[in-house]
């Protein structure tokens, strides 16, 4: 009880003092600020395209592909598979009692960016029952395309960003003409990022005669080994099965394990730089109360007190250069859309990213702490307080 | 000169702040120096290119071509040889092991490739083992591969013939690879055995590698060679390789940019580590510069003695920082082939250093110059 009693003395004066040393204080709030906002503002990037690919796949939903293919879109299922898919052990029903099974064809397509540069992106063929599998798509202008004429459906995000893909226009897709009938929303997936058409539309058009993947929606996320064993087991289907959730994080792991390697690395070398800087700082709070810190001693304060103190006052300087950090980094890149590789997504400073932030600026505290008060506390009592 | 060891001896008052700074400093100028080295080494990767090889892929992503297109491609006037080009990305023992194997032409590699320095032995070494494969140095040192031994490759973008990823391949020579080369790091397999062993897009390949004459031709050349194909099913888009590095670099977004507004936070804080360094040492300093003023030291002169300090600590840590960086571009030649220019990242280095010294140490510098002697000398 003393203990904590001298405690809370002696960090409470240290604290009144911050003010008189607010120059050397401030050092280490804006070391720690700088870190933090940078380090978190990379880590974003990371966070935003898994939160932007993850949006709208739900735990139940699983996908086919033609087995041994790199890409979803380089796959081939022929419509007797997607079939034999359609009635697989597992597979949930609508009301009306089909399936909950969407083929598609999938072709990538060059367009143009506003900037005159040339861009791929994806164009679905999905089926009149297959768009049942999506609820959170829908059209916030114009119409649905209807089948056998050349009519799509452009992503909010795809119609913003390139050429000749906004309501009306006509676009010229690898040597094909299509009219844009509507744009539609899909809760800021990356689908926003791509076109739809109708199945035999596509397929016609671009001389495909099967589909390249499958979406499948199941009873329950429990049903998906019966569903992938059913399909592995059945001679007549060489497939491969696969959880949406898995399957998308997998695709996005080499791009996303980059991205936060990169984070990472620069965090932990700013981290040293700064933990340097914080070590500075509190020794020269400590050097500014040598007499002070004395006294208390020859008073009969325990040393136990004054290291807790100071290591206090360090904590104390670096959670607000944390949050000033999360702080900069949320308001200029929260939410701001990039691009890389052919996907666009707003960067996101997650909960995550700030409990990291407030994790790192304390590491950064205590090692910047540590070694001053361990001198304050070893302060031979008598020339300290004869120190001028 | 003459005022040096005052110089040196007022940075080293406090030696254990100075060294804590000083570490501050240098780990900044090392961060810079190898975020720096990474963009140099990108942008030289791309220059070093070479201007008269052109690539020829699919209009549409990767898709595949047909060889066949190589017979009008070649007729095309200018062009000299032409390849058919399988990109076989595959992994060793683990999947994060990543052997970027290239399906060829042993008999048109050397005629394609200016910058590929590969004895003609070892090309005939290759044409004659249907499952030979030649690599890189910087490959074969990562794993350990020697002439004779043989390797199964898990290709990740092409099934064999009994549908498994593997692919055996024999090593029958390893090659040192200049810069400039489209297969720096790469490991060279006959585009025969890939073709025939594979069950799907049998005759075709994503990538036509094509030299040409006159690099000046480049544009007109591509454009004829495009023109061949338009409006057919495998509409095709030329390039130079050069042109392509600079596209794919685009492509992850603005490189150059992230970089700068980093190295721009990073020396945001220490303008003020090292201002808070310089304006607690003048001030501790007061009555010591109290004398120097009244030994006859002018205004000005006490302000440059300050503004001196400040450029030769960070001029001192902008070397260590610097220098340790430059430790590690060997390190990255070898293990990513990247060839840093060190020279200008230097000078930009110092040059940063200077600006530094001379904003952070302005405001002590003037503090010293305003001095009153009589007011510091009482302690005022």
């Amino acid at each position: 009880m003393n203990l904590i009693k001298q405690i809370w003395a002696v960090t409470a004066m240290n604290v009144r003092a911050l003010p008189q040393r607010a120059g050397t204080s401030l050092v280490t709030v804006i070391g720690v600020a700088t870190v933090i906002a940078v380090m978190v503002s990379l880590l974003a990037i990371g966070q935003g395209l898994l939160l932007s690919v993850g949006r709208n796949v739900r735990a139940d939903d699983a996908v086919v592909l033609s087995s041994g293919t790199a890409a979803s879109y380089m796959g081939s299922i022929s419509r007797t598979a997607a079939a034999i898919i359609g009635d697989a052990p597992g597979v949930a029903t609508d009301s009306a009692g089909r399936p909950m099974v969407s083929p598609e064809a999938l072709v990538i397509v060059e367009v143009t960016k506003l900037n005159g540069d040339s861009a791929n992106i994806g164009f679905a063929g999905v089926t009149p029952e297959g768009r049942v599998m999506n609820p959170s798509l829908h059209l916030i202008a114009g119409r649905r395309f209807r089948p056998a004429v050349r009519e799509l459906i452009a992503g909010r995000s795809a119609s913003g960003q390139y050429r000749n893909l906004k309501l009306g226009d006509h676009v010229t897709l690898r040597g094909t003409d299509w009219t844009v009938v509507g744009i539609f929303e899909d809760n800021g997936g990356q689908s926003e990022n791509a076109l739809i058409g109708d199945a035999e539309t596509v397929m016609s058009a671009f001389g495909r005669g099967n589909f390249q993947m499958v979406n499948v929606r199941l009873q329950s996320p429990a049903a998906f080994t019966r569903f992938k064993d059913a399909l592995t087991s059945n001679p007549q289907l060489s497939v491969e099965v696969r959880r949406t959730a898995e399957y998308t994080k997998e695709q996005l792991k080499p791009l996303t394990s980059i991205i936060n390697f990169v984070g990472y690395f620069i965090g932990i070398v700013m981290a040293v730089g700064a933990a340097f800087g914080a070590v500075n700082t509190m020794y020269s709070a400590v050097d500014a109360r040598v007499r002070e810190i004395a006294t208390l001693r020859a008073i009969g304060f325990g040393g136990t007190a004054v290291v807790v103190s100071v290591m206090v006052e360090s904590l104390l300087l670096a959670i607000p250069g944390a949050l000033l950090g999360v702080a900069i980094a949320w308001i200029l890149f929260n939410g701001r859309a990039v691009s890389s590789l052919g996907l666009t997504f707003p960067l996101a400073v997650t909960p995550g990213l700030f409990e990291l932030a407030i994790v790192w600026a304390l590491a950064i505290g205590l090692i910047g702490g540590l070694a001053p008060s361990i001198r304050a506390a070893n302060l031979p009592v008598a020339t300290a307080l004869r120190a001028t | 000169m003459k005022f040096l060891p005052l110089i040196w001896a007022g940075i080293w008052r406090k030696p254990g702040r100075a060294v804590l700074t000083l570490l501050s400093v240098v780990n900044a100028f090392l961060l810079f120096g190898v975020l720096q080295g990474f963009a140099s080494g990108l942008n030289h990767a791309v220059a070093e290119t070479h201007a008269d090889v052109l690539l020829t892929l699919s209009r549409i992503s990767t898709e595949p071509l047909p060889v066949g297109q190589l017979d009008q491609i070649k007729r095309v006037q200018g062009v000299r040889a032409t390849m058919p080009m399988v990109p076989v990305i595959s992994t060793y023992r683990t999947p994060t092991q990543i052997v970027p194997a290239e399906a060829i032409d042993p008999a048109q590699v050397l005629a394609v490739d200016p910058g590929l320095t590969i004895p003609q032995a070892m090309i005939h070494a290759l044409q004659r083992d249907r499952t030979g494969a030649i690599v890189s140095r910087v490959l074969a040192n990562r794993f350990g591969w020697k002439v004779g031994d043989r390797v199964p490759l898990r290709a990740l973008n092409v099934a064999n013939r009994d549908g498994s990823p593997t692919w055996p391949v024999d090593i029958v020579g390893v090659f040192s690879s200049s810069g400039g080369t489209l297969f720096k790091n790469a490991m060279l397999i006959n585009f025969d055995y890939v073709d025939q062993g594979r069950t799907t897009n049998g005759g075709t390949a994503p990538v036509f590698v094509v030299r040409i004459d006159d690099p000046h031709q480049a544009g007109p050349i591509a454009a004829s060679i495009d023109k061949l194909f338009a409006n057919s099913a495998n509409e095709t888009k030329t390039a130079t390789v050069r042109q392509i590095a600079q596209n794919n670099l685009k492509q992850i977004g603005d490189i150059g940019l992230v970089i700068n507004a980093i190295v721009a936070a990073v020396f945001f804080a220490l303008l003020f580590l090292v201002g808070a360094l310089m304006m607690q040492s003048v001030r501790e300093r007061t009555p010591e510069l109290a004398v120097l003023k009244t030994l006859g030291f002018t205004d000005g002169g006490l302000m440059g003695l300050i503004l001196a300090e400040s450029l030769t600590f960070c001029l001192v840590s902008a070397a260590i920082g610097l220098g340790l960086a430059a430790m590690l571009f060997p390190v990255a030649r070898r293990l990513i082939g990247f060839n840093i220019q060190a020279g200008p990242l230097m000078l930009t280095g110092f040059a940063l250093a200077i600006g530094l010294a001379l904003i952070s140490g302005l405001p002590p510098a003037i503090r010293a110059m305003r001095l009153q002697v009589v007011d510091a000398l009482a302690g005022r």
